[in-house]
């Protein structure tokens, strides 16, 4: 029974850890939508550990610009993401530009993409990985 | 690799919390060894999990602001008997029913940013607040976003990005406590009514009538994640929105991938693919009565 307590306090003591951390990195995350740019109001997070990739699916509306924000740990550059077509073409990744935790998207069509992100080993092996997307006014 | 598609931080018990306990920089020392033996069985827990559960998917949604937007950008005339009514919270007696319509009201708030009616604004503002407190959300709302909404509230930029930061606060609150389920029902809610209050305009309007169609993804995203639910309303729901999804799914869509340019000392990349969808008058009512038996079902 004390040993079930124990494992449950610890648990809970976690989970506080690994929503302060999450809650860190989507602050920081925040500041690169800046005011020029509006949150589409949904934030993405994805625990990730070693090679795994997070995914989903989103629409980019023809006409305008996003800004997309990615962010693991406390410094810059630990999430590689990549943007994919409906049809797998691979439309850009970070990783080409040192991982550089935001990018602007001027859509001149509306596409249907997929986003994977993916932590860059040589940095960070595990940890929560947050993605932002800003839509300019 | 292992993918872990849809995968997401909540939701997944014990082992995971272990996990993210444990997720730091690679700065760690040899304590993380033995750690990460748990880190191995949490991670397998937590793919398995996922499959099951509804909490543990990222999906995107269509941001009711940028239909706003959208609304304005058409210069489409002000017509309040769109909107739902304030007077309606009192018949929301359930967390399904004050999720989806905190949802419902953000959208409608974010609509009467592009008109001056400051009272009304207000009127929005307050049962989007009720609705947050009643939903225990509303403690995670900075008080300054709240008060920057009433000194902002004839500033249109400035309602757009402060409506965006309530909701965003509100999703991450959510997703915090393992109520992914609540903050997609307020998502779900939003997108509902954003499609609402473009049908009619969309009728005349090529621009708007082209947004409508775009939205098949999104509609089919939420079907996967609400149909996963154990809630009977929620799957009723889930079950109205599969209606609206054949409808779009009926639209002629093409798309023509051209090689995106980028400019990476400017930081952007222009994706210049080009794509074109193409609505009928009748698929555009059939669309139309869908989305009104959905909201009919939300804001009874």
């Amino acid at each position: 029974m004390k040993k079930l307590l124990f494992i449950l306090a610890f648990a809970l003591l976690a989970a506080n850890v690994a929503n302060a951390q999450c809650e860190t990195i989507a602050d920081d995350c925040a500041n690169y939508l800046e005011n020029a740019y509006i949150s589409d109001g949904q934030i993405y997070r994805a625990l990730l550990y070693n090679d795994q990739v997070a995914e989903f699916e989103t629409t980019f509306f023809g006409g305008n610009t996003y800004r997309i924000a990615a962010c693991s740990g406390e410094q810059e550059g630990n999430l590689i993401f990549r943007i994919y077509d409906e049809q797998k073409n691979l439309l850009f990744t970070n990783a080409d530009y040192s991982n550089v935790p935001y990018w602007d998207f001027v859509v001149e069509n509306t596409m249907h993409c997929t986003i994977e992100s993916q932590l860059d080993l040589n940095r960070q092996d595990s940890g929560c990985a947050v993605l932002l997307i800003g839509f300019k006014q | 690799m292992k993918r872990i598609t849809y995968r997401l931080l909540a939701g997944t018990g014990i082992g995971l919390l272990l996990l993210t306990a444990c997720a730091d920089e690679k700065t760690q020392d040899s304590e993380q060894e033995q750690q990460e033996v748990s880190v191995d069985e949490a991670n397998d827990n937590a793919v398995t999990s996922s499959l099951l559960k509804l909490d543990s998917e990222i999906f995107s949604l269509p941001s009711p602001v940028q239909t706003a937007m959208l609304l304005k950008k058409n210069e489409i005339p002000y017509s309040e008997e769109l909107l739902n009514s304030t007077a309606n919270i009192e018949k929301y007696l359930n967390q399904f029913q004050k999720a989806l319509n905190m949802g419902v009201y953000g959208a409608d708030l974010a609509y009467l940013s592009n008109f001056n009616n400051a009272q009304l604004k207000l009127d929005y503002f307050k049962v989007v607040e009720d609705l947050a407190t009643d939903l225990n959300v509303r403690n995670a709302i900075d008080q300054q976003l709240i008060d920057r909404f009433a000194s902002n509230i004839d500033n249109q930029d400035s309602l757009y990005n402060l409506n965006a930061a309530l909701f965003q606060t509100a999703d991450r609150y959510l997703k915090d406590n393992k109520d992914d389920e609540l903050a997609a029902l307020i998502l779900a809610g939003g997108w509902v009514e954003a499609l609402h209050l473009s049908l009619d305009p969309a009728a005349n309007i090529q621009e708007l009538r082209v947004r409508i169609g775009e939205q098949g993804n999104a509609a089919r995203s939420l079907v996967s994640l609400l149909g996963k639910s154990e809630d009977a309303q929620t799957l009723e729901l889930a079950s109205k929105l599969a209606a609206l999804a054949s409808e779009f799914k009926a639209l002629d869509r093409d798309y023509e991938y051209v090689k995106p340019i980028t400019d990476a000392t400017e930081r952007v990349t222009y994706l210049n693919s080009k794509s074109n969808i193409q609505m009928t008058d009748e698929q555009l009512e059939a669309i139309k009565t869908q989305v009104g038996e959905i909201r009919a079902f939300i804001i009874q």
